[in-house]
């Protein structure tokens, strides 16, 4: 059986990374300017003769490609992570008022510098993150101290804290939005629902550091997020120091989540779908668990960009909301079935 | 000798005190048992020596080292507990799980996988399980379910095993498979061995030592034959045992008993 997992697993990534790539060619060729295979090759090579779609590839659309799976990615592990060490499957950066905390620090920040996301300060772009993490962070830390008990963590009380407090700030970031300028509130409003359509290579700059960092201290907590799924006392017998592990590992998500959110606003419901998918195809083992969301995170956000900006060409829809129109009916059904 | 014991130790729950001042040292390699009423505190005891549950104040000491001052990963190398009822995700392996034993040797990702397959296949073999390796937990009987999670402690390779109620729930045939388990575990590998019952016959008949609580106080400790007495159950338990020696075990053995309040009451009727 642990091999029929095993080979699962195997499957699952090949056939999600043979997905990826399809996606990948797809959303470079096709689109207002469409391209044959030839003219993207040559151009990616830098060897088209008359190089007329570099900019467009160079400056548009691989930037926007690689934060959409940068940014699915982040997300994808990040829920992996969050509903391993909560052990609530409904647990997501999005419901547990992260994205809502970073989204309010960011917001804030563009409210008091006056910068809009298509600017080109470089030292400000860099910064956002730096303010998403602590507003991500404080976010976080409150969820997690108020559902403590007994110097364990509710679950049911980690969701519903984290529900609330999402909310509120939702409100709070509303609210300032709409003491900004025109110019700067339509800005805001797109990217408070999730937005990739201000994506460049300094977005991408800013997640990547973030990235680097902590997807290596998460996928080596692999066989520790394992034993989260055990009793409290099992863990403590077994030696694993609970709170520290907890705070790591809340710590590394929490980052990445807000990495995320500073560049492409909130794209909420990709922490939840992609470990559930992920889990029904692998397993429990975290070791499959970890990349395989990983991996479905990118596909997902790059596919659903890819139908953002095309299916109503050339208006162009919220990356946030197309994964809202995938994750919504998801989440429900998830409801559903806990309940049976 | 005792690689294990606690002094003027207090221990509870939020601002509810279940024992302090408590003095007790555990014996090495030998089994001890804990019995006592319901509340008396023999599972917080246990769970404070395992350090699942801090300590309000006082000191364990684990070969004489405050428990306090170690990595709880190298407790663990040291000593195992196992809790009352333990959790699993039901879809994970038998195997898998005992493979969990071998965490307290994980040093940052980096394991000694050809150690680790072995005291998992020893574990494995002590507790019997080797037709079970390959199920999943929810496929397996209340004592099956038991000997895993005995294996997993097993795998941990401990000097010390603190168990909490190890028997419960289990039937009469799976209760003596797994007390005999410890019994063996304990006469091959000379492990200390620390556990909660509440059968007082169980008790006598694979212990060395036995301890009886009483609302948060040791009130007596000693071997089976003089704890298992008409008078020391009387104290601690309120009861009225009947007692003999079992001739095969040269143990004794509670027969029957009655509440000494309905005998009381019995009395009553009678007049």
């Amino acid at each position: 059986m642990a091999e029929s997992n095993k080979l699962r697993f195997t499957l699952s990534m090949a056939a999600g990374l043979v997905l990826l790539i399809m996606t990948l060619y797809l959303t470079l060729s096709y689109g207002i300017n469409e391209l044959t295979a030839a003219g993207l090759i040559q151009t990616l090579l830098g060897s088209h003769p008359t190089g007329e779609y570099d900019v467009l590839i160079y400056q548009f659309r691989l930037p926007r490609l690689i934060l959409a799976g940068l940014i699915g990615g982040g997300l994808g592990l990040a829920g992996a992570v969050l509903q391993g060490i909560s052990r609530n499957g409904l647990a997501d950066p999005g419901i547990l008022g992260i994205n809502a905390g970073a989204g309010f620090a960011v917001i804030l920040f563009m409210f008091f510098f006056r910068i809009s996301l298509g600017g080109a300060d470089w030292m400000a772009i860099l910064a956002m993150p730096a303010f998403g993490l602590v507003g991500g962070l404080a976010a976080a830390l409150f969820v997690y101290f108020f559902s403590r008990e007994n110097g364990r963590l509710d679950s049911q009380r980690f969701l519903l804290t984290g529900i609330a407090l999402g909310s509120g700030l939702s409100a709070c970031s509303l609210y300032i939005t709409l003491k900004m300028n025109p110019a700067d509130f339509q800005t805001a409003a797109l990217w408070s629902v999730g937005s990739l359509s201000y994506a460049n290579w300094a977005c991408v700059l800013t997640v990547t550091p973030w990235l680097l960092l902590l997807v290596p201290v998460i996928l080596q907590k692999a066989v520790v997020l394992d034993l989260f799924q055990l009793d409290e006392s099992s863990m403590r017998s077994l030696g694993m120091n609970v709170e520290r592990e907890q705070g790591i590992l809340l710590l590394c998500s929490t980052g990445l989540v807000s990495a995320c959110v500073a560049v492409s606003g909130t794209i909420g419901f990709v922490g939840l779908i992609v470990p559930h998918l992920a889990k029904s195809l692998a397993g429990i083992s975290h070791q499959r668990i970890l990349p395989l969301a990983a991996l479905l995170g990118m596909l997902l956000v790059i596919l659903a960009d890819f139908m953002a900006k095309n299916v109503f060409a050339p208006a162009e829809l919220a990356v946030g909301i197309m994964v809202a129109l995938i994750g919504v009916p998801y989440f429900i059904y998830l409801l559903f079935k806990s309940k049976a | 000798m005792s690689n294990l014991r606690v002094e003027k130790l207090q221990a509870g729950y939020d601002r509810r005190l279940v024992f302090q001042d408590l003095n007790f040292a555990v014996e090495e390699g030998k089994i001890t048992t804990i019995i006592g009423p319901n509340g008396c505190g023999k599972s917080t005891l246990l769970k404070t020596m395992g350090r699942i549950l801090r300590q309000k104040s006082g000191t364990v000491y684990l070969y004489d080292q405050d428990i306090r001052q170690l990595a709880t990963q190298e407790i663990a190398q040291k000593l195992a507990v196992l809790p009352q009822n333990p959790v699993a995700p039901a879809e994970l392996k038998v195997e898998e799980l005992v493979a969990y034993g071998r965490f307290p040797y994980f040093n940052h990702g980096q394991r000694d996988a050809a150690a680790d397959r072995q005291a998992v296949e020893w574990a494995i073999q002590m507790a019997n399980i080797m037709h079970l390796r390959h199920r999943e937990l929810s496929q397996l009987s209340g004592g099956e379910r038991q000997r895993v999670w005995l294996a997993m402690a097993l795998a941990q390779e401990t000097a010390i095993l603190l168990l909490d109620e190890p028997t419960t729930y289990l039937d009469m045939v799976h209760q003596l498979e797994v007390l005999t388990l410890i019994k063996h575990l304990n006469q091959m590998r000379k492990t200390t061995v620390v556990m909660v019952l509440h059968d007082i016959n169980h008790a006598a008949r694979f212990s060395h030592k036995i301890v009886a609580m009483k609302a948060g106080r040791i009130v007596a400790a000693g071997t089976p034959q003089t704890i298992v007495t008409a008078e020391v159950l009387r104290t601690v338990f309120h009861i009225d045992a009947r007692i003999m020696m079992d001739p095969r075990e040269g143990v004794p053995v509670c027969f029957s008993y009655d509440t000494i309040q309905s005998e009381n009451l019995a009395a009553g009727v009678q007049a």
